[in-house]
């Protein structure tokens, strides 16, 4: 027995040695190309595997595009292989995967994630790269995109963690083709958007395709028309604001009114937008990305408008929710690794780029975030541009004021209820209120 | 550990400051956790009367065909091998009020059959969210049972139905007197798997209701998701978990003891 622990033993130390040995031999060479000056050095840096989690995947329309940039990078860059997993953003789970990631210390390396109250646990940990600190470095870093975009994108701590792409705007989309059908003036106002709404309904058209247990768009709109740009930035920390209690009651008009699909209480999003899709109905409220899953001959059919000032609503006629809210993280993790570095930052450096922001704006109809000139647009995109240019005022979303837990308690223990008559706004606001602390 | 978290209010990621038992005392105002509880038990009933209850009536059928009993063991068996996530949006797509498969057949039959004045249907309502989860949730897990019971049956050594047969027995009496008494052991273990199985169930709500409408089809794995995963209240969620576990752990502990196991030879 002690003589085959003897030779085990033995047989560990020499299959050590030899690795130590075998790893010795690897380091040499590598500071053996060092010594040569090759000026290759693409090609000469050690293979590095990099991971990056954006919402560019599944249906997402610059799907396919940034794919492309994924492999056209690679291309440039030998050395690199980029593992790709990303995921539509549409639901929750793009949020749960990217949030496990970072708690779990499993955190991608580049990130194309949401800024404000979503960010907020990632970077107090520490996790992502101040741009600040990356460029002193490295100054190229999202060269291309303009400094006021850059300065939007500041969180509370003043500094810049996201790089974005394209910015968006929310609105209402309106089927043009079924008003003209019907006679009916476009939603430009309250009393045309309730005409509107009876007409449809008499003639079996959903008037809106709204999902009531996934209200996020309705819910903003519906505030921000009431309580115009001000009151809509309230964070709920006074007295419960009388403009977002009307704002929901507003909604619960309209489901009386039976303004929303038959099943409305159980659809979701996604169920909303084939509605629209397939003319069923003739209004959704929702955002630029929604342009780019529309079919060409729909979007020939369509217009986007602000949300109408609703009645005694304190909303300038032109006012929208915008902005920019996603953008590009460096895990400080990946930074930190010297094999890493170079080429993390290169990868950012690349999708930043005039070219590339050009091509997603091209693909999802947003705003890009730097001076380009986006080509061949579809005429419904360039009105939303125009729509977003016009605006005296860009508010950012709710959920990028408050809690996880307190807006998702508007989406789904609130505006449910309260269409159903079982909650009143002043009791969910109260909630939330509590909630948001 | 997530015991330990149950008592912090976290993120999950740096904000984690201990609360004592506020989450605890949280679960019990919690107006959804009580939907979600009740529903927990209607969902483990409607689990073991009929997932269980056709998986032994299935088992008891095979047992007695002579021919293509590898057939229906297979047929059975198969929803098993599919992710619940799928055959959740598969009964979505079933569901939709909109071009879902129900309410093509009834506008189908409404075309052949006009006078039926048949008209589409809103499969997914408060008062039937449950069921319409309970449905490919049973569905789903039929088979396995199935097989579980008809391997218990085919363990019975045949002289004893053989002499039951000389003494003028029938199916029906030969199922009641001899076959389940003789697999009672394994039923019971079916009870406590079934029962302890649904205490997991999630996927299946999350992709049909997601909880809603209203949350009368929260049920508590659903809701211990939202809470930490989507509310990023990783504590509270935690002391959901806690109250999961001590569930399961109770029903196993109770079943097992109203229906005491028996050694039974043959």
């Amino acid at each position: 027995m002690k003589k085959q622990w003897r030779v085990l033993s033995i047989f560990i130390i020499v299959i050590m040695v030899m690795t130590m040995v075998v790893g010795c031999g690897s380091n040499e060479k590598q500071t053996d190309s060092k010594k040569t000056g090759d000026n290759t050095d693409k090609e000469s840096t050690s293979k590095v595997e990099l991971r990056i989690v954006t919402m560019f995947g599944g249906t997402d329309p610059s799907t396919e595009v940034f794919e492309q940039s994924l492999k056209d990078y690679m291309d440039q860059y030998p050395n690199v292989t980029i593992k790709n997993e990303s995921m539509t953003a549409v639901g929750d789970e793009f949020r749960t995967k990217v949030k496990t990631d970072f708690a779990t210390g499993n955190e991608p390396d580049v990130t194309f994630f949401f800024t404000g109250a979503d960010a907020v646990g990632i970077i107090n940990a520490g996790k992502v790269m101040p741009y600040e600190e990356i460029w002193t470095k490295y100054p190229n870093v999202g060269k291309a995109i303009t400094d006021g975009v850059k300065e939007s994108m500041r969180e509370e701590d003043n500094k810049i963690y996201a790089l974005p792409m394209t910015g968006f705007y929310e609105g209402l989309f309106v089927n043009k083709a079924l008003f003209e059908q019907h006679n009916l003036a476009l939603p430009t106002t309250w009393e045309h958007l309730l005409k509107a709404v009876d007409v449809f309904r008499a003639n079996d058209i959903v008037p809106f395709a709204g999902p009531i247990a996934q209200s996020h768009y309705m819910i903003e709109h519906f505030i921000l028309s009431q309580a115009g740009a001000e009151g809509h930035k309230d964070v709920l920390d006074g007295d419960l604001p009388q403009d977002w209690i009307q704002g929901l009651n507003n909604m619960k008009d309209l489901y009386e009114k039976k303004a929303f699909a038959a099943d409305a209480l159980t659809m979701d999003i996604e169920l909303a937008q084939n509605l629209f899709k397939q003319e069923k109905a003739a209004m959704i409220l929702e955002g630029s990305w929604f342009i780019g899953g529309c079919e060409d001959a729909l979007k020939d059919k369509m217009t986007v408008m602000p949300m109408p000032v609703a009645p005694d609503g304190k909303m300038d006629a032109t006012s929208i929710v915008a902005g920019y809210s996603t953008g590009y993280y460096i895990s400080r993790k990946a930074y930190d690794d010297e094999t890493k570095q170079k080429a993390v930052v290169d990868l950012v450096e690349f999708l930043t780029s005039a070219d590339q922001i050009k091509a997603i704006a091209t693909a999802n109809g947003g705003t890009p975030s730097a001076n380009v000139q986006v080509e061949g647009l579809p005429a419904l995109a360039t009105e939303g541009h125009q729509m977003a240019a016009k605006a005296k005022t860009l508010n950012m979303p709710i959920d990028s004021r408050l809690t996880p837990e307190a807006f998702n308690y508007i989406v789904k223990d609130g505006v449910p209820y309260i269409v159903e008559g079982q909650r009143t706004p002043e009791e969910v606001l109260k909630e939330v209120k509590n909630l948001n602390q | 550990m997530s015991f330990v978290k149950s008592f912090y209010k976290t993120d999950g990621f740096i904000e984690s400051i201990f609360v004592g038992v506020d989450n605890y005392k949280r679960l019990i105002q919690d107006a959804t956790i009580h939907i979600a509880f009740i529903n927990t038990f209607k969902l483990m009933f409607y689990v073991c009367v009929f997932q269980v209850g056709f998986g032994i009536v299935l088992a008891i059928l095979v047992d007695g065909i002579k021919r293509g009993s590898k057939f229906f063991r297979t047929v059975y068996f198969f929803p098993i091998v599919i992710s619940a996530t799928a055959i959740g949006m598969m009964f979505k797509l079933f569901y939709t009020y909109d071009g879902g498969l129900f309410n093509s057949i009834i506008l189908m039959l409404n075309k052949w059959i006009p006078w039926l004045h048949l008209e589409s249907t809103i499969w997914i309502t408060t008062k039937s969210a449950l069921r319409m989860i309970a449905l490919p949730t049973v569905w789903q897990y039929i088979g396995f049972y199935f097989v579980i019971v008809l391997t218990a049956i085919k363990q019975i050594p045949r002289y004893l139905y053989e002499s039951a047969y000389l003494d003028g027995i029938n199916g029906f009496s030969k199922t009641i007197y001899i076959t389940l008494p003789l697999i009672k052991n394994q039923i019971i273990t079916c009870f406590i798997l079934a029962i302890t199985g649904t205490l997991k169930v999630f996927d299946m709500a999350l992709v049909i209701t997601e909880g809603g409408p209203l949350n009368q089809s929260q049920i508590l794995g659903l809701y211990m998701y939202q809470k930490a995963f989507i509310d990023n209240r990783f504590g509270y969620g935690a002391a959901i978990s806690v109250l999961i576990v001590v569930l399961g752990l109770s029903i196993s502990l109770l079943v097992n003891k109203v229906f005491k196991k028996e050694d039974i030879t043959y």
